[in-house]
């Protein structure tokens, strides 16, 4: 399956999904709190015409090198347990893509949309023994006020690294970027998650939008 | 999932020119993993840097199947369809990639 083909296939779904828009491999909602939420389409390597869809979350107030990743992603399955593959052709896909969609969105968003902590959200679609996850959870924190979890979650990571992994020192240097703005700037946190989110927006093509980054509280 | 999952496959003479045997039999073997009702099976999942990243993505690797969450597999499933062992460049490239490195044992399947 081609981007484009995802794209005109879910364009025709749209009425049905409230609050959705379609990017490329993404259909998701408007970011909201620095979050993107969605669901990606994974094509499958074994049949052209055949798809799965990913539910995942993004935090975008966070640098993302590397770009988009479905870390805090969970693969829609059916309700026992098997994972649901749809064919673009299928004669099924208008009466069952819809209201798989919408009961995912239930089960994975709704919670999120109505509480609007980030840090829960990624831990229910994340796995807990995954370093990103523990990173994404130190920026959620250090947004959200809560200086002495981030810091928990810094020295963690940083006692678990192994220094001969590229990408674990490429964290460990993003993480002391933010142990250096909790320690000395807390003030800088906020201007600068929202430049990462305005940057994170713009590299993976959506819309900016002028969205609020809650004030740093008592750091 | 064990290695039985793979004995039953065969390869039957493909319609398609382009599509090998070899290819047929991941394809079945996929689509077989794919329907298990385990909830713990993953396929066909891509990696670079120890994240989940879409399928092609350059420099990513690919795996036939996972187990557990695919952002911290507990064991990776690769079918090899022919009599070779799987490339030792491959599985450094799988090492370098996927989350949890050496501790994640890769089974080579073989129908």
């Amino acid at each position: 399956m081609r981007k484009t083909q995802f794209e005109g296939l879910v364009q025709k779904l749209l009425p049905r999904l409230p609050g959705y828009s379609v990017s490329g491999w993404l259909l998701h909602r408007s970011p909201a709190d620095g979050v993107l939420l969605g669901f990606c389409c994974d094509p499958s390597g074994i049949d052209p015409d055949h798809f799965a869809l990913v539910a995942f979350a993004l935090p975008l107030f966070m640098p993302l090198p590397g770009g988009f990743h479905l870390n805090f992603g969970r693969r829609l399955r059916d309700g026992e347990g098997r994972e649901i593959r749809w064919n673009r052709h299928g004669a099924d896909l208008d009466t069952s893509l819809p209201p798989a969609i919408q009961r995912a969105d239930a089960d994975f968003f709704h919670h999120h949309l109505a509480q609007g902590d980030p840090a829960t959200l990624l831990r229910s679609l994340g796995e807990s023994t995954d370093p990103y996850l523990s990173e994404a959870l130190a920026f959620c924190h250090a947004r959200a006020g809560r200086p002495f979890p981030a810091r928990q979650a810094i020295r963690a990571l940083s006692r678990s690294r192994d220094p001969s992994i590229h990408w674990h020192n490429a964290m460990a240097t993003r993480l002391a970027t933010l142990d250096t703005l909790l320690d000395a700037d807390p003030m800088e946190l906020a201007p600068r998650m929202k430049q990462w989110v305005e940057s994170n927006q713009s590299d993976l093509g959506l819309p900016l939008t002028s969205q609020p980054i809650p004030d740093m509280r008592s750091i | 999932m064990n290695a039985q999952d793979a004995k039953p496959l065969s390869a039957k003479p493909s319609h398609n020119p382009g599509v090998t045997s070899g290819e047929q039999r991941h394809n079945r073997f996929l689509t077989r993993v794919s329907s298990l009702n385990s909830g713990l099976c993953n396929t066909d999942i891509s990696y670079l840097e120890g994240k989940v990243v879409l399928r092609a993505t350059p420099g990513s690797i690919r795996l036939d199947v996972v187990a557990g969450h695919p952002a911290a597999p507990v064991r990776a499933y690769l079918l090899k369809t022919g009599q070779k062992e799987i490339a030792s460049h491959r599985l450094k490239a799988i090492r370098r990639h996927l989350p949890g490195r050496a501790s994640v044992p890769i089974v080579r399947l073989q129908p």
